[in-house]
Parts: structure tokens; sequence; C-alpha cells
């Protein structure tokens, strides 16, 4: 996660202020305009749709407020919300998957401001990282998902209740597959 | 921990390119390093193939979202407002709150009427709100923060002023005409209703536009007094003027 150290001297800054409520609700405005877009990638790699996506995120957020406003631990909030909208992301799919309801996944968003050619490389390369994810264990995916916005080892292990040397490995083995599939284009 | 003649592992390179490693093994990991150029070139493979895959994922996955930031913002700072705990006399209406917070995020998304009202109050009605100041002068502006609260009472004033009911005033953040920051006083008669939903001129362009004021005043390129007036006038011209011409996304 880019520039968190910046967010965690933020919100430091804001929540020492002595109106709580005040502060609370800036904390929170201030880390959602930081990690929106870096949670609704990851949240997008569980092959959720734009909109639901969108929701998860705003509900982290919302549990993230009830949770300063109970006065529970304010520290590694990026760490914490990560771990709620995982949580929340999983729970979405697992009712949708009962439900049978369709997830429109990633694949259908490219950019149509891109020529043919590049239309289809951009759509080649996409495909490519979506075989790779779906060929991976769950756990991989989601190791290797945080990696890539830049979560510390300690965060993601736990968000997924594994070890640090585990995260480790998981993330090895992932690195490898890609760099197969890379080699068999 | 490696050995002399044996090389680092895939696990070892990963997480001293991370800066994960326990701080002796990285120390154990980076002497290797200097002298051991097959680890050099795995290390370097490992390197390219964690930036391809990080390029592919956000080449992929970070598509435009379907909110603006300054919606999806003010979206949350209305959900916000909707859950904090109401005062304890109101506790027997408290299984309503959902019911209304629902009715009145589908009010504030669907009724055009009341989009209406939002842009009428893009800039303040000049009769009631023609900007006051706080006799400070430009060093003492620029010299130490001039932000200021404002009391509860004030804001449900100047909402009552401006006729928004009680079930829209999450909607609306009540604002500084002239900011503290170019010396502008927590009267009545500077502050307004300002929405949080309009687009594009709203509560946060509006800081964009304060900042850049504050900025040529204390560097000297602005007189106070004329950034007071500019900024009182029609906020939305003097944005134009010293931000930018060009219309915010």
């Amino acid at each position: 996660m880019t520039n968190s150290s910046a967010n965690a001297a933020l919100l430091e800054q804001l929540l020492s202020s002595t109106n709580s409520q005040f502060t609370e609700e800036q904390a929170v405005i201030g880390l959602f305009s930081e990690l929106r877009h870096p949670l609704l990638r990851y949240v997008l790699t569980f092959g959720l749709s734009a909109h639901d996506a969108e929701e998860i995120v705003q509900e982290g957020f919302l549990q993230l407020f009830k949770h300063l406003q109970r006065g529970k631990s304010r520290a590694n909030l990026p760490g914490w919300i990560f771990r709620v909208c995982h949580n929340l992301a999983l729970k979405h799919l697992d009712r949708a998957r009962r439900s049978n309801a369709a997830c429109d996944g990633a694949a259908t968003a490219i950019d149509q401001s891109l020529n043919p050619e590049e239309l289809l490389v951009e759509a080649q390369r996409r495909q490519k990282l979506q075989a790779v994810l779906r060929a991976l264990p769950e756990q991989d995916r989601y190791c290797v998902c945080l990696r890539a916005e830049g979560l510390r080892y300690r965060d993601i292990a736990d968000i997924l209740g594994i070890s640090l040397g585990a995260v480790s490995l998981s993330l090895v083995r992932s690195f490898a597959r890609f760099a197969r599939a890379d080699q068999e284009c | 921990m490696p050995q002399q003649n044996s090389h680092l592992s895939d696990a070892d390179l990963l997480s001293f390119a991370d800066d994960e490693l326990p701080r002796r093994r990285h120390l154990l990991v980076q002497n290797h390093l200097a002298t051991c150029s097959t680890c050099q070139s795995r290390a370097a493979e490992l390197d390219r193939v964690a930036a391809n895959f990080i390029q592919s994922y956000l080449s992929t996955f970070d598509r435009p979202a379907t909110l603006a930031d300054s919606t999806a913002a003010a979206r949350l700072r209305v959900r916000l407002a909707q859950s904090a705990p109401p005062p304890r006399t109101f506790w027997r209406w408290a299984a309503l709150l959902p019911i209304l917070a629902g009715a009145l995020f589908l009010t504030l998304k669907t009724s055009h009427q009341l989009r209406s009202s939002f842009e009428l109050n893009i800039v303040p009605n000049p009769q009631l709100t023609p900007g006051e100041t706080s006799p400070l002068s430009k060093s003492q502006v620029c010299q130490a923060s001039q932000q200021q609260q404002i009391p509860e009472s004030l804001k449900q004033a100047v909402l009552a002023e401006y006729g928004v009911n009680s079930a829209s005033n999450a909607a609306y953040e009540v604002d500084f005409l002239i900011t503290p920051e170019l010396g502008g006083a927590a009267s009545i008669r500077n502050l307004w209703p300002q929405p949080y939903f309009n687009r594009p001129w709203n509560a946060h362009v509006k800081d964009a536009l304060e900042d850049r004021l504050h900025q040529l005043v204390c560097n000297g390129d602005l007189d106070l007094s004329t950034a007071q007036h500019e900024i009182a006038t029609n906020w939305v011209a003097a944005y134009k003027k010293y931000v930018s011409p060009n219309t915010p996304m």
C-alpha cells in the first residue's frame, strides 16, 4: 500500500484530537480516500461485480467507523480494513454461490479507448493473469494479490490466518507459476 | 541460513527484496548476494517476475470505479452520519432509523427537486451569507493555524436559515464562505450549507481553492483583502481564476 506510513501519521494526528466524534469521521474519510481504489482492486479479484465491490468497500469503512466509535484498537488500520473487506467479500461470494447468482468478474472491463491491436494485447494479458490466478489455490491467490497491493507479510499473515513463512512460500509458488505462464506465451 | 557453498532459496531472495527478513538474516543474505553471481541473477529474475505480475494485476483490476471519488466519499459520509449513535432520548425511535436512512438515500439519489436545491446552494445566498472576516493581519493569517470549530448550535441556525430540514442535513457541510485560513469569521453571516453531492462544484473543490488562495496570500502574490473579496463574491469564478479555468472533474 503506497503511502501507508503517511496515512498512519495522518490518522495518528486526526485521532489524537479532543473531539473524538469529529476525528473518527475525518479519519475514516481520510483513509477511504487513500485506500478505496486499492481495496476495490483487491475485492474485484474475488470475481465480484464493480457494484458489489463498491458496496463491500463502503460496508468495510462503516465497520471501521463503528470499530473506532467503540474505542477499539487503532493500530494498523489499513491492515484492519483490508482484513474486513476480505472477509466481507468471502461472505458475499458464498451467498452468491448458494443462490447461483452470476458474478461478472473482471473479464468484462477493458478500456474501450484502446485501438484494436492494443485491445487484443490487453485482453491477452488479462486472460493470462486471470488464468494463472484461477489456477492458484485460493490462499496463494489472496496472498499474491495482497502483496501486489503493497501489504506487509505480517498483515497478509493476519488477514489469511497463516504464518509469515507460509506467506513467503505462497508468494514463491505464485510467482513461479506466473513465470511459467509467461514463458509459455 | 545460507552455507558458503550453497545458494539462497527463492523465499529468502523474495523476502530480502521485500525487506521482510529479520535483521540478522537480512545481513547474511546481503553478504551472500554481494559475492554470488548465481544468486544475483536469480534475484534479478524474481524481481522481474514480481514487477510483471504487479503490472498485469494493476492493468487488469484497476478499472474505473462505478462512482466518482467525491460521490463515493459523500455517500460514505451520509452513511456514517446515519450510523452515529442517536441521542439517548431518541432511543425508542432507533428502530426506525434504518428505514428513514434508506428513504433519505433513495430521495437523495432520485429526487430531481432536491438535486435542484443542492445546485442552488453552490454559492451562498448573498443576503444571508455576504461573508464576514475577523480583524486578522496577513502575518497572523499565515503564521498560525486559524482552524475553527463551528458550534453545533450555530450549524443548526445556518441550516434553519437556509430551510434545510433535519432529514437532509447529513448531505451538507456547513462551511465558511471566507475560510478562517483567510481570516473568515465563525459568524452566521459567513456560513452556509454547502452540498457534498453537487458536481462539480462542491465542498471538496472549494477546499482546493482555499488552499490555493492561502498559498498566494502567504507568498505575497495576492492581497489578503482581495482574496477575501473574491472568495466571498463568487467562489466558483475565483476557482476558475486562481486554480484552473477548467471545470473540475
